[in-house]
């Protein structure tokens, strides 16, 4: 591949899935909907996650070294491939801006309430795309320590919070309509667990191909373990006023309170949400510059980055009208949207793939 | 804001000479092409001219053709 | 970060709110705030040594601001218009419901304080009896704010247990609750020669969002002792013919369990305690085995009165304040749908009993009163 591929090593790619994993969804917690049973939700979406993934992994190791553009023309031939290629790059693009705009909506709704929406996602985009014309390698690396500063964070939180939580509320078990909690476990299996699909776009940098599936297995599970822990934390300490905070673990941990000294820690946990958001939407930049690059043939995903950036950023601020809206999506259509690009377009591609009896060269057909 | 535009100008003068240089003009005619979209919509925004959203956009086409899913 | 250059507000620009009462005028539907802002460099720790002179410290580390509005948005917004600085409330302990506030509801007026980012969710919930400003104008001896006062006496309460401090998250998932009932600790400000004093007097029952009633303090322990919240305090034991013997709270647990039998609603009540002898008015000995085990068949006796009379007290005000709903709700989640509707209605009904444990296990220093020598 002409582009400059840049290699990661198995762990980093472990250590990127769980940030990526982290990324929004420590945000807003995923299987809300579900009310207490919450936790419940994200075991199944866990399991729907790996579902996925079994395809897209499957996908990604029939084709070594390649990313999904490459994959794309090689099934469909030049010119669908590449209309559907242009499709899933298009997706990781808009997730990019969705990711900005919740994003954008924490950081003003907490931190800078009066800097101008503008500034605020010029300013994180400029250093997203700084990180991300470094190379996929420092995407890597940054990953490394902010994930174990993330985990270490989560984990002090939990106990730090022991003397708030009530297991009472996670009773009584079982007491909501199964619809809505399919549903809800249905939209964790999409968010946050089926957009690691996006990953089919860095499989290519890997060193060691062989390995794709297990480590994207065991990156998803760690990734749910945490998240785990923040759902049994947030349903423990919130209960039923789950449902009226827009940001419930970051509300959890602005209840830290021990012996009136260590208060105030919600400002770390910010910080470190804000981290692994960053990396999250560097993944998704790095995806759509690489895609478009090679789509184009280019010499160089590099200079694309910047201009894709600012670009993944305007958009996110006309993403919405107003929250609510953005609430509306996030919750209704974006398993649906997200669906298609999850499972419908991997499958295809792979049962095209086997049809054809591609990549060639191993079969000796 | 109008520093979106500088920023990408600024960003444009980086990278642009490399191009030339090394007479990439693919490279060239893709960057462009992205930077002159970011920079009209950039100027759009700041003009709050109503562009359609694009979340919106998506939650229209979903409910158009996935309205039997509609819980 | 450049970015952050908007939202730059120096400290010396800032004036800090450490409390707020909340006032409704029903005339004007006008809503009244009472801040108390910290001087930064005034706040003195408690000491004996600079607070001997009254005129020269009532210059005061803390001042009051006061403003109206129709909402309490508005009205928050129009403090800046006497003050110098910007108001922060990043550092407030203490809201106080004026009374015509609980008269009216109380959820209205708290929603800015959940919703806005700046005010911290775990600040002390109180209702004052009489306008919040009341009870902002007292002038505590130890401590140089009220806000911090009543930080200190919520603190201390754990000591008498007879009051039970609740905290904005608390209080906003009893409203969201359909079934329990709100409480919140009681200020007053009562008058004492020339300075007003300040004192956790009871507890406020709310239904829904309005005030309703009010337990006595041990009427309030009482409610204590079902909700397992009591962590010490003293217990004292009426031996007749002026006798009395007292009993310190080391443990104590307590755990109510709801049972549904042939249709009739019954919560049992278990309490445990582990206490020593605290100090007696009484000339009787009862350091002997025998003389403790009366002693702890009278403490439960006395336990289980004060856990009834909240009961009582509940019941006739139909609310639910210990979370009886919820424990049903957890234990027969199906049948809870026919009985939530109604619960106001069934809570009254419910049977309680009661019983208690306690044990003496220690007598303190000495084993004969000093009564007996």
């Amino acid at each position: 591949m002409q582009l400059e591929a840049g290699k990661i090593s198995g762990s980093e790619l472990i250590f990127i899935v769980v940030a990526f994993i982290f990324g929004s969804s420590i945000l807003l917690l995923p299987g809300l909907d579900a009310e207490n049973m919450g936790w419940l939700a994200i075991i199944c979406g866990l399991i729907l996650g790996i579902g996925f993934a079994s395809i897209y992994t499957t996908l990604a190791m029939r084709f070594p070294g390649k990313n999904f553009v490459e994959i794309s023309e090689a099934v469909f031939g030049k010119l669908i491939g590449k209309f559907i290629a242009v499709a899933f790059l298009g997706y990781l693009f808009h997730l990019g801006s969705l990711v900005v705009t919740d994003y954008h909506n924490f950081i003003k709704l907490i931190l800078l309430v009066e800097t101008p929406s503008s500034v605020i996602v010029l300013f994180a985009l400029l250093i997203i795309s700084y990180g991300v014309w470094h190379g996929i390698e420092v995407l890597g690396r940054v990953a490394q320590g902010m994930v174990i500063l993330t985990v270490g964070l989560t984990l002090l939180s939990f106990v730090l919070l022991t003397n708030k939580m009530d297991f009472n509320n996670f009773l009584p078990l079982f007491d909501l309509p199964l619809k809505q909690f399919l549903w809800a476990s249905y939209g964790t299996g999409t968010f946050p667990f089926g957009e690691v699909v996006a990953f089919l776009m860095i499989f290519a940098a890997l060193d060691r191909p062989k390995q794709i599936r297990a480590l994207v297995f065991k990156g998803m599970i760690y990734g749910w373990m945490f998240l785990f822990f923040a759902s049994i934390r947030t349903i423990a300490i919130l209960g039923p006023t789950m449902e009226i905070f827009v940001y419930p673990v970051f509300q959890t941990s602005k209840l830290i309170s021990i012996a009136d000294v260590f208060t105030r820690l919600e400002i770390i946990t910010g910080i470190v949400f804000l981290m692994m958001g960053f990396l999250k939407i560097g993944i998704l930049l790095y995806g759509a510059a690489i895609g478009t690059a090679q789509l184009f043939q280019l010499n160089s995903y590099r200079t694309l980055v910047l201009p894709l950036g600012l670009l993944m950023g305007l958009v996110a601020l006309i993403n919405f009208p107003n929250v609510i809206e953005n609430i509306k999506h996030a919750n209704d259509i974006y398993p649906i949207y997200a669906t298609v690009f999850i499972l419908v377009i991997p499958s295809i591609t792979l049962v095209v793939a086997i049809i054809r009896r591609l990549p060639k060269n191993e079969r000796g057909n | 804001m109008l520093l979106i535009v500088l920023i990408l100008l600024f960003a444009a003068g980086i990278e642009v000479p490399k191009m030339l240089y090394e007479r990439h003009w693919r490279d060239l005619f893709v960057f462009t092409l992205i930077t002159i979209t970011g920079i009209v919509l950039g100027i759009l925004i700041q003009m709050q001219v109503r562009i359609p959203y694009v979340g919106v956009i998506i939650t229209r086409l979903v409910e158009k053709y996935f309205i039997n899913i509609f819980r | 970060m450049v970015s952050g250059c908007w939202d730059q507000v120096e400290l010396e620009q800032l004036a800090m709110v450490i409390g707020v009462g909340i006032d409704y005028e029903p005339e004007t539907k006008e809503i009244k705030l009472v801040t108390e802002i910290m001087k930064p460099g005034q706040m003195k720790s408690p000491g004996p040594s600079t607070s001997v002179t009254g005129s020269e410290d009532s210059e005061g580390a803390v001042f009051l601001l006061e403003s109206k509005g129709r909402t309490v948005f508005e009205a928050v917004r129009e403090l800046a218009r006497e003050n110098s600085r910007r108001t922060k409330w990043t550092h407030s302990e203490v809201i106080i419901l004026g009374k015509s506030v609980v008269e009216k509801g109380a959820s209205n007026f708290l929603d800015y304080f959940i919703r806005d980012p700046e005010p911290r969710p775990l600040q002390w919930i109180l209702v004052a009896e009489t306008e919040s400003k009341t009870v902002f104008e007292a002038k505590p001896e130890l401590e140089s704010a009220v806000a911090m006062a009543v930080d200190g006496l919520l603190e201390n309460a754990k000591l008498t247990s007879k009051v039970q401090p609740v905290d904005l998250i608390q209080f906003i998932s009893y409203l969201i609750s359909k079934t329990t009932s709100p409480t919140a600790p009681i200020i007053t400000a009562s008058n004492e020669g020339d300075n007003k004093k300040l004192e956790l007097s009871g507890t406020a029952v709310f239904k829904k969002d309005k005030m309703v009633g009010r337990l006595n303090l041990v009427e309030t322990r009482g409610m204590l002792w079902v909700t397992g919240k009591v962590k010490s305090g003293v217990i004292v034991i009426d031996l007749g013919d002026e006798q009395w013997n007292c009993l310190k709270i080391i443990r104590a647990k307590s755990s109510f369990k709801p049972r549904l039998k042939d249709g009739e609603l019954e919560v049992e009540v278990n309490v445990n305690l582990i206490t020593t002898l605290g100090g007696q008015i009484s000339d009787v000995d009862m350091s002997t085995s025998e003389g403790l085990k009366i002693l702890e068949k009278l403490a439960a006796k006395e336990i289980n009165k004060e856990v009834m009379g909240a009961v009582k007290k509940a019941q006739s005000l139909r609310t639910d304040i210990f979370g009886f709903g919820e424990a049903f709700h957890r234990k027969y989640p199906k049948r809870w749908a026919k009985l939530e509707p109604d619960w106001e209605q069934l809570f009254p009904k419910i049977k309680v009993k009661v019983r208690s444990n306690v044990i003496v296990e220690l007598v303190g220093k000495t084993t004969k009163p000093l009564g007996t020598l």
